[in-house]
């Protein structure tokens, strides 16, 4: 059934930094998580991805979102019809400022 | 010329009226469903102005009883007024070909005005905050990695979903567990 989709979520969690990883499909709902991620964010990471590509509607490149906190953050990009969100930590804490 | 070609139309109309209305009369209808009820619109036709009832009993005063001949004429002048259509009450309302195309000219005029006048929302402002200058919101680069990753996981996760399929293993159909004893009282 879905065994692809759970290899390709477990493999992303192993990499550098990566500590949760979810996939949401088009109305918002989660298709598969793994790692430490609610699978509830699902609807609104969909929702962040859906605003942020009305900023530039004529732009064909799907738009990244990176939220920060921390030295955690959040990266967010809505490519078709699914919505990829993956919670990253960098072991020093990061004191760039962010706006 | 198709205003010409109504008029004469009308006066054949009006013509061929008069030839019924003469073996209507001739027969001697009763007043029917489509005698007009108001004395004041026969008064109002043309064809009454036009055939003028007095001059009519005048000249067939000799050949025929005057009171038939009342009688036939009153009825003959009725039953033309409900057969008629008054043209001339009908012009007022009609515009002249000229007066139309001056009158659509500057309907178009106005509408064209009011068009320019709006703000059209959805040509002015294409995709949210294109109000703030200098696409301040795009303050800060995103790590190169984290693009990279997500565009990895995007492209993968991609063909996994559509790799996704149902493989059922139960019984797509289901019997229901129906008690024996109904099919006792059913059959």
């Amino acid at each position: 059934m879905e065994e692809q989709l759970e290899k390709v979520l477990s493999e992303i969690v192993t990499q550098h930094d990566t500590v949760g990883a979810l996939l949401a499909n088009r109305q918002g709902l989660c298709l598969g998580a793994k790692g430490n991620i609610n699978p509830n964010v699902s609807g609104i990471g969909m929702a962040i991805s859906e605003q942020v590509a009305k900023l530039e509607p004529n732009n064909t490149v799907p738009a990244t979102i990176c939220l920060y906190s921390g030295n955690k953050r959040c990266v967010i990009q809505k490519d078709g019809e699914i919505t990829g969100i993956i919670y990253k930590q960098t072991a020093t804490t990061s004191t760039s400022a962010t706006n | 010329m198709d205003y010409v070609r109504s008029i004469f139309e009308c006066l054949a109309s009006i013509c061929s009226c008069w030839n019924c209305t003469d073996d209507l009369s001739s027969q001697g209808i009763e007043p029917s469903e489509r005698t007009h009820l108001l004395a004041d619109s026969v008064n109002q036709s043309p064809a009454l102005r036009r055939s003028n009832s007095a001059d009519l009993s005048n000249d067939y005063s000799q050949s025929l009883p005057k009171k038939d001949d009342q009688n036939a004429l009153s009825r003959l002048v009725q039953n033309t007024a409900i057969n008629m259509i008054n043209v001339g009450a009908l012009e007022s309302h009609t515009l002249e070909h000229q007066e139309y195309t001056d009158r659509i000219k500057l309907y178009s005029q106005r509408l064209q005005q009011q068009w320019n006048n709006i703000q059209h929302p959805g040509v002015v402002l294409k995709g949210l905050l294109k109000d703030v200058p200098n696409q301040s919101y795009l303050s800060k680069c995103i790590n190169p990695d984290d693009t990279a990753q997500m565009k990895m996981f995007i492209h993968k996760s991609q063909s996994a979903v559509l790799g996704i399929q149902i493989d059922h293993r139960d019984a797509v159909v289901v019997p229901f567990h129906i008690p024996s004893h109904i099919h006792k009282y059913n059959y």
